[in-house]
């Protein structure tokens, strides 16, 4: 099949190329503003720095110690040990209704918190709760005192999301992508002869008449 | 098969249509002249009546003698659609019943006759085989400049391909979208078994393409009907053409009114 008979076919399945995307847009449209609840994302910003000895400037040595140890407490924070802990701490059961994300680049010593959820004030208390803990539990477990909070966590006063528009546009581009496969599949299926061409190319004639619809 | 009922708003469409087939089928004519013509198709409503209607005005209006032929003796449709009820068809020309002047009536359209066939005939293909109607396609096209046959679709009964032996060629109406692949292929299969000469294919119900064209072109100084055209007022439109070339056709041979040439099968 050509590019050119696809379009012949889309123009003349006009309705459905256009139907089914819009409904599929408009259903994902109704779902996502309707259902699904507003979320809020908070973060707060770790800095981790060690000193090796008190009282002297920072040397290249503990910068380089404090960068793997960023390592280390980002996946800590991740640890079930570090959210079990946070999430009593501020008088839940578990975190599981909050999505926690860590950030951390390579050559900083910056981590960055982010945690997601339905409410805006529960969000900034648990981020800043797991900043808390982790410190805590590292001191404990490395027995270091470094990391330090740099920024704590606002109350969001927008909602981040869901990505309502991202959800459309992609239930539009589902919906036009299973509009042209039933099309196809119903041409490829059609054991009809479609056009004058191919009745000519079926029986080896040619076509002498082409009759017009009689209106 | 007879779509016609309903409003005609193209027709100039469909008759400039039918005249490029005409056309078509005279240029085949040069080496083989063709005088009989067949219309048939692989299965049911695909539009043989209409075309075959189409073509025999087209070919009366270029001012020929033309004579329609229901062939189609299993599910007769010309008469109903031409609204012509003649007393004596095809049958009874073969038998020796009637004689081809009382059999062939005139229709509305100048130079263009039509030739029944009765209803509830038993055994259609047989009387298609015999000597007698090969005889009587001889005589038709003496007679006539153009014979042109509406017979069942190939793929169900065996009458196209059997008359198609006899006659000089034969026209496959394909209505893309109703007929299979399979269907057609079958037979266009029949009627080379049958060793007919098919000329080509003939499709309808198409959609139009370059009718802009010819709309913007014609409608200078045509105004087009929008309203309803009623079937009778058809042949009368088709007819102008014909009224207005004031030459006699060639081969006409004292045909005017019903004094249809002489002659008949015995």
């Amino acid at each position: 099949m050509t590019l050119l008979e696809l379009f012949g076919l889309m123009r003349k399945h006009l309705g459905l190329v256009i139907a089914l995307p819009v409904i599929f847009a408009l259903a994902t449209a109704a779902y996502s503003f309707l259902v699904m609840a507003d979320q809020y994302t908070a973060s707060t910003s770790l800095y981790v720095l060690t000193k090796s000895q008190s009282n002297e400037s920072i040397t290249n040595t503990d910068l380089t110690a404090s960068q793997m140890l960023t390592n280390d407490v980002a996946t800590l924070i991740k640890s079930s040990r570090v959210q079990q802990s946070a999430a009593e701490a501020v008088g839940l059961d578990s975190l599981s209704g909050y999505t926690v994300n860590v950030d951390s680049t390579t050559t900083t010593r910056v981590i960055t918190v982010k945690v997601t959820g339905t409410s805006p004030e529960n969000v900034a208390v648990v981020a800043n709760q797991l900043a808390k803990t982790v410190d805590s539990i590292a001191q404990q477990v490395m027995d270091v005192q470094s990391i330090n909070v740099i920024d704590e966590a606002p109350v969001p006063s927008r909602p981040s999301g869901p990505p309502r528009l991202m959800y459309i546009a992609v239930a539009f581009l589902a919906g036009l992508f299973i509009a042209i496969a039933i099309i196809v599949i119903a041409d490829m299926a059609n054991t009809r002869v479609r056009s004058a061409e191919e009745a000519a190319e079926l029986t080896g004639l040619t076509v002498i008449g082409r009759i017009p619809v009689i209106k | 098969m007879a779509k016609k009922q309903k409003s005609a708003t193209n027709l100039l469409e469909v008759q400039n249509a039918a005249k490029t087939m005409f056309a078509n089928i005279r240029f085949q004519s040069i080496d083989n002249e063709i005088k009989t013509i067949l219309i048939t198709s692989s299965v049911p409503d695909e539009g043989k009546t209409t075309a075959a209607w189409y073509l025999a005005q087209a070919a009366a209006t270029a001012g020929h003698t033309v004579l329609l032929v229901e062939g189609d003796m299993r599910r007769r449709s010309l008469a109903s659609m031409l609204n012509l009820h003649p007393q004596n068809g095809l049958v009874a020309v073969l038998t020796g019943g009637a004689n081809i002047r009382d059999a062939v009536v005139p229709t509305t359209v100048k130079g263009l006759y039509f030739l029944d066939a009765e209803p509830s005939v038993p055994n259609p293909a047989d009387l298609l085989a015999s000597k007698r109607m090969d005889q009587l396609n001889d005589v038709l096209a003496e007679q006539f400049d153009y014979v042109i046959y509406d017979t069942p679709p190939v793929g169900t009964f065996i009458d196209a391909a059997v008359l198609g032996r006899v006659v000089d060629g034969a026209i496959l109406v394909v209505r893309p979208g109703k007929v299979k692949r399979q269907e057609l292929v079958l037979a266009c299969e029949q009627l080379e078994n049958a060793e007919v000469n098919v000329m080509g294919i003939c499709t309808t119900f198409v959609e139009g393409t370059g009718s802009e064209y010819y709309y913007s072109y014609y409608t200078k100084d045509h105004s087009k009907k929008k309203g309803d055209v009623a079937l009778e007022q058809v042949p009368q439109k088709a007819a102008m053409p014909s009224q207005l070339v004031d030459r006699p056709s060639s081969g006409v041979r004292g045909v005017g009114g019903r004094s249809v040439p002489r002659g008949g099968v015995s």
